[in-house]
């Protein structure tokens, strides 16, 4: 496969949450804010890039029974990298960031890739699948955070675009509306976009 | 080789070789980095009790609150200093403009949901008035509980007498009610609580009445006797 081909695999054809239900937590957690959605969204994408990169640049050393110690190891390393790295330097944004670092340590999606792709494939291979798969997330958590955030507040980044006239849906905000809209997405992607199994 | 890759010993070593290198780049890049981190922090929590000062100190030296807030390297050793109160163990700044005391500033802290939060909170001079509040630490949801810190909800804590007006009992200290969002409130005891987050909010109530409560009775600090 191309570089190319690699990219929208792992964004869309292949998308972590659409078709591998992967990441569901973070979608579910983060959403009621298109900011938030974008800020956790960033992180995977470079935290993705980055472990797999390096995982797959370890692959051949790595033995089989301790490669996913090696692969939490590497991803929450990367993790903190950032962390520090965003404290010592960019201080506002690390504040915007708070616990979102933290959590992007337990998404599903990074060992996913790491296991399912970074693992038996080149290191620039893994890198693009990485970025892919991190694009592929944030464009599903922005989707999500978009409906939420403006039904909920009547706001889009925190910009208000409903009138004062508008009320906002309380439920919106909520955990419940992004378990309903994440699965109506689910459903309406598998069925206008994919050919059921036989 | 291929025998030693094959043994138990290998997996352990490997795993110990990553371990040492992973850790030992965390502990450079938080070693070179401490510092700085250490600053950021100082410079941003002393931003912080700046900031809730910065209307008071405008307005009695007759300029804008953000060129105060601004204007923060000159501004804070000029009008701040680190105090302690006789029987407070809580860390306290005051405020002043040339002879003129313009309040306190607490360091308090309190239990949210899913942990411990620290907030800035700014009393009046004669400790009736609760000016201001911020909350510079939490561990609550992102989106939900994590709103605590927006500046909708904090401003409703300015300027509120924290003594029961509404009953007119100048002993009891005053119970916050928390109402839905978005609810105009009709007296100022009543606070808008974040939707979906009613524990948090209920929290946040919880930790300025306890610590209003010891910051009084440690100062013992009574209207009446003012």
């Amino acid at each position: 496969m191309t570089k190319k081909e690699i990219f929208i695999t792992s964004a869309f054809t292949e998308n972590s949450i659409w078709r591998q239900i992967l990441g569901i937590c973070s979608a579910l957690a983060v959403t009621n804010l298109m900011m938030n959605s974008l800020i956790m969204g960033l992180g995977v994408i470079f935290s993705l890039a980055l472990s797999g990169f390096t995982i797959s640049l370890i692959r051949a050393w790595t033995p089989r029974s301790v490669r996913m110690m090696v692969q939490t190891l590497i991803i929450a390393a990367y993790v903190i990298i950032v962390d520090i790295f965003l404290k010592a330097n960019l201080p506002a944004i690390s504040k915007q960031l708070g616990p979102y670092v933290g959590l992007i340590i337990t998404n599903c999606i990074l060992m996913g890739r790491a296991e399912a792709f970074a693992s038996q494939n080149k290191p620039f291979d893994s890198l693009v699948d990485g970025v892919g798969a991190g694009v592929g997330y944030t464009f599903v958590l922005l989707l999500i955070g978009f409906i939420r955030e403006l039904f909920g507040f009547g706001s889009l980044f925190g910009i208000r675009v409903l009138g004062a006239w508008w009320t906002p849906w309380s439920i919106m905000v909520m955990a419940p509306s992004a378990f309903f809209i994440l699965a109506m997405l689910i459903w309406i992607i598998n069925v206008r976009f994919y050919k059921p199994k036989v | 080789m291929s025998n030693f890759r094959d043994s138990m010993l290998y997996p352990v070593l490997f795993m110990l070789i990553t371990c040492i290198v992973f850790v030992g780049i965390l502990a450079f890049m938080y070693r070179s980095s401490e510092a700085k981190i250490e600053a950021n922090n100082k410079d941003s929590y002393q931003r912080l009790v700046l900031g809730l000062f910065a209307e008071s100190i405008a307005s009695a030296t007759e300029t804008k609150p953000y060129h105060i807030v601004n204007d923060y390297p000159e501004a804070f050793p000029s009008y701040i200093n680190e105090v302690q109160l006789p029987g407070v163990d809580r860390r306290t700044f005051s405020a002043s403009v040339g002879d003129s005391l313009l309040g306190y500033c607490f360091d308090i802290g309190g239990k949210g949901l899913w942990g411990s939060m620290r907030a800035l909170i700014v009393l009046s001079p004669d400790i009736t008035t609760l000016d201001g509040l911020v909350i510079y630490d939490q561990m609550e949801t992102p989106g939900l509980g994590g709103r605590i810190g927006e500046q909708w909800f904090l401003d409703q804590f300015k300027k509120i007498p924290i003594y029961d007006v509404v009953n007119q009992n100048k002993h009891k200290l005053v119970s916050f009610i928390l109402i839905p969002e978005g609810k105009q409130p009709t007296n100022s005891t009543e606070i808008q609580q974040i939707t979906g987050a009613t524990i948090t909010s209920a929290s946040v109530l919880k930790m300025l009445e306890s610590e209003i409560t010891l910051i009084i009775e440690a100062m013992d600090a009574q209207p009446v006797q003012r």
